[in-house]
């Protein structure tokens, strides 16, 4: 029966109108599904007066953060959401409920800036990447890792994440790159080899070009992407051999970076790799392309 | 059945708060309470409309917000002025206390105006904004119930925002 339809059968001595009939929407409700009669709106509005916002409705302040979630696409202001998840258990799963994954999003939570701190010789380059510009200690609790050049060229890097384990890859490419176990259930323990994908030559063009599908605008050398190898890893010989990858698996970019323009480059990840690897890599690249010159 | 003969040539409507004021408001403005315009549509809107939900103090603001956008957007003025002059009045409009604001979005949420509900859930979005932890607690009376050891958990995952 329609709403109409109800609101018309009604006799009330108020007027055209019924608690049957008029069953309106519970204040600070979201996504217009919830619905209660007058008794229930009667009672929240009372509280609401009474006890001011100290009860301001779960579903209210959902809406309220989402305004200030949805507005707040860049550090520094999105540490006011993430302000608003330590207030308090209920806020903080509303704020957990608002926001989703950098997948899922495309905005990262957390902040990542980083400092070049120490230049200990010619060919051996240390960065710290710390999510607090002003403070670069590695016993702050912004610290996040280190990327480290190793050797005497600029073959070799390394991952140490200071919380609970290090990572470590070396290569003279990206294309030896072995960072990431890869845990899923025929490659449990082995590592995820990454590669540069070729690019293929344009013959309009004339040129070398890569599909960055509009996330890259600036033709530079510092642009790349990267693919799992299709090659199984020596470490991994006595393993029972990889399942053929399909041909969206070959193909599947797991990490580009490119140039948008005057200091400014995007960076695209996906999983197994942490924003914390991906961001490594792509500044293992930048600057003085340490892994792929 | 058919609407049209009921409905008087005035098309004005009257409102009647939670604690008995009645309001009378015209057509252009009932209707953007989403919720009295589908009472209208419904041919229900008669002898007026009890809103169990809204007391008078803030009906009189809902109706003063609506009224002004509907003169506003009938006006005959070019829409980059009207947005402008729209712009000027929502500012001012949400210059009120904090417990108005709420009860000001709730009412907005109760009554299906899209446009106040927006508008009031961003000003208090941006009351949150640059507020350390203990301000936001102290102002929405937020009980801290995170133990001890969550507490510590939460200060550690967000100690940058704390500095």
């Amino acid at each position: 029966m329609s709403f109409r339809c109800i609101a018309r059968d009604i006799r009330d001595s108020f007027g055209s109108l019924s608690r049957r009939s008029f069953d309106v929407r519970l204040p600070g409700h979201h996504g217009g599904k919830s619905h209660g009669s007058f008794h229930d709106i009667n009672n929240q509005t009372l509280v609401i007066q009474n006890s001011r916002w100290a009860n301001l409705p779960q579903e209210l302040l959902y809406d309220v953060i989402k305004r200030l979630e949805e507005n707040e696409s860049t550090w520094p202001t999105r540490k006011h959401v993430v302000a608003c998840a330590a207030v308090c258990r209920s806020w903080r799963s509303t704020c957990k409920e608002i926001v989703t994954g950098p997948e899922i999003c495309g905005k990262l939570t957390f902040p990542v800036s980083l400092k070049q701190v120490t230049l200990h010789h010619l060919s051996c380059f240390e960065y710290v990447i710390s999510m607090g510009a002003d403070n670069i200690s590695r016993s702050s609790s912004t610290y996040i890792g280190k990327l480290r050049s190793l050797e005497d060229s600029f073959r070799s890097i390394s991952f140490l994440k200071s919380l609970d384990h290090s990572t470590e890859f070396s290569g003279s490419r990206f294309s030896d790159i072995a960072g990431v176990c890869n845990e899923d259930d025929d490659g449990k323990g082995r590592p995820l080899i990454l590669k540069n994908k070729a690019p293929r030559w344009h013959e309009q063009l004339q040129c070398w070009c890569l599909n960055f599908r509009g996330r890259v605008t600036v033709a530079s050398v510092k642009n790349f992407q990267l693919i799992a190898s299709t090659q199984p890893p020596a470490a991994a010989t006595n393993a029972p051999p990889p399942s053929q990858p399909t041909q969206s698996d070959h193909d599947k970019i797991i990490l580009q970076f490119g140039k948008v323009g005057k200091d400014m480059f995007t960076m695209d990840y996906r999983f197994p790799l942490s924003a914390f690897q991906a961001f490594a890599i792509c500044l293992s690249s930048f600057d003085t392309k340490l892994a792929c010159e | 059945m058919s609407s049209s003969t009921e409905l008087t040539e005035k098309k004005v409507f009257l409102l009647k708060s939670l604690d008995g004021v009645i309001f009378e408001v015209e057509e252009s403005v009932a209707v953007q309470l989403e919720v009295i315009r589908e009472l209208i549509e419904g041919d229900c809107a008669r002898p007026f409309i009890s809103l169990y939900n809204v007391t008078s103090e803030i009906l009189a603001l809902v109706i003063e917000y609506c009224k002004h956008h509907a003169e506003t957007c009938s006006g005959g003025t070019s829409a980059t002025i009207a947005d402008e002059d729209l712009k000027t009045f929502d500012n001012e409009f949400m210059n009120v206390d904090e417990n108005i604001l709420l009860e000001l979005c709730s009412a907005a949420d109760y009554l299906d105006i899209k446009s106040l509900f927006e508008l009031t859930c961003r000003t208090l979005a941006s009351l949150i904004k640059d507020r350390t932890i203990i301000e936001v607690r102290k102002m929405f009376n937020v009980e801290n119930d995170f133990s001890v050891v969550e507490e510590k958990a939460v200060r550690k995952e967000f100690a940058w925002a704390f500095k």
